[in-house]
C-alpha cells in the first residue's frame, strides 16, 4: 500500500510535491528568485482573482469611467456606489464634505488636493446631483464600522 | 507613534496641523501608495508600525479583523450635515486629545469624531 506522498516545507507551509514543482514552474515562467516568492505571487494574484470575482470586498484600484464626468470615475467595491476622482481613494463626498467643513473654496480645494479646479468644481456637481446616496454611505459606512467590535468611542 | 494618513485625508493642512502638535506624519503620497488598495496600505502600515488615520473606516476595520496586533486605526466619519465634520485642525485636536488620554492606540480603532472638544 503507498504511504501519504513526500511533504516539503516553505515558510513552514507543507507543500505536496505536485504543488512544490507548480510553484517552481510558476517561479522560472515569471522568472522568480525562490519558491517562497512563487508561493506569495500565488496567493496574491489569488486573492485578486477573489476580489475581482466579488467585487473587491477590501477595495482595489479597478476604475470604471463614468458617462459625462472627465475627472471623476467609479472604483469597484462592495457596497459604495458614489464616484471617486480618478487616480485617488477620495470619493466626491469626502472631498465636497471636507471643502464644507474648512470653509474652503474651489480653488483652495484644488490646492490643497493638488487637484485640478475642474476636477472640484465637478466633484461639487456630482455631490449636488447625488447628495442622498452620498448621506446614505456616510450613514452606512458608520453603521457598517460600529457593527465591529473593534469600534471604540470616548 | 507615526500616523499614515490615507488619501481621503492627505490634505496639506491636516498634515501642518499635525505636525505643528507635535504628531510625527505622513501621508499615502510621500510613501508611494497613491491609488493603492487598501491591503498594500493596510501592509504597509503594519511594516512600518504606522497607525491609520483614515475616512475609510469599515474597510480597514475588515482588515484588522485578521491582524489583531495592529498598529492602530484613527477613524474619521463624515456626517450628513456638514456642519458636524471635523475641519483638519479639529482633526488635528482630537489626535492631541486621544493620545493625551492614554488609551492604547495599538490594536485598536477610535472613533476620532468623539475625541474633539
Amino acid at each position: 500500500m503507498a504511504g501519504p506522498p513526500d511533504q516539503n516545507s516553505i515558510s513552514g507551509v507543507s507543500i505536496t510535491p505536485e504543488n512544490l514543482t507548480a510553484l517552481r514552474l510558476l517561479k522560472e515562467r515569471l522568472g522568480l528568485s525562490s519558491e517562497e516568492e512563487a508561493l506569495t505571487w500565488s496567493l496574491r494574484a489569488s486573492l485578486d482573482v477573489v476580489r475581482s470575482v466579488q467585487e473587491a470586498p477590501s477595495g482595489t484600484s479597478v476604475e470604471e469611467s463614468l458617462p459625462g464626468y472627465r475627472y471623476l470615475v467609479r472604483r469597484s467595491h462592495p457596497w459604495r456606489k458614489q464616484a471617486a476622482l480618478r487616480g485617488r481613494r477620495l470619493l466626491a463626498g469626502q472631498l465636497v464634505l471636507s471643502m464644507k467643513a474648512n470653509g474652503q473654496t474651489p480653488e483652495a480645494a484644488a490646492e490643497t488636493w493638488d487637484l485640478p479646479i475642474e476636477a472640484v468644481r465637478e466633484a461639487q456637481a456630482y455631490y449636488d446631483a447625488h447628495q442622498e446616496l452620498i448621506h446614505h454611505e456616510a450613514v452606512e459606512d458608520r453603521s457598517r464600522a460600529e457593527d465591529t467590535v473593534t469600534l471604540r468611542s470616548r | 507613534m507615526r500616523l499614515l494618513l490615507d488619501e481621503n485625508c492627505a490634505a496639506k493642512q491636516l498634515v501642518t496641523a499635525l505636525r505643528d502638535s507635535g504628531h510625527a506624519a505622513v501621508t499615502v503620497y510621500s510613501a508611494g501608495l497613491q491609488g493603492a488598495d487598501d491591503l498594500k496600505i493596510w501592509t504597509w502600515a503594519q511594516h512600518h508600525g504606522d497607525t491609520i488615520v483614515t475616512k475609510n473606516v469599515s474597510d480597514f476595520l475588515e482588515l484588522a479583523r485578521t491582524t489583531p496586533a495592529h498598529h492602530g486605526i484613527l477613524a474619521i466619519f463624515d456626517h450628513p450635515d456638514s456642519r458636524k465634520n471635523l475641519s483638519w485642525v479639529q482633526i488635528a485636536k482630537a489626535v492631541s486629545n486621544l493620545i493625551e488620554s492614554g488609551l492604547q492606540i495599538e490594536g485598536s480603532c477610535h472613533d476620532l469624531n468623539s475625541w474633539y472638544f
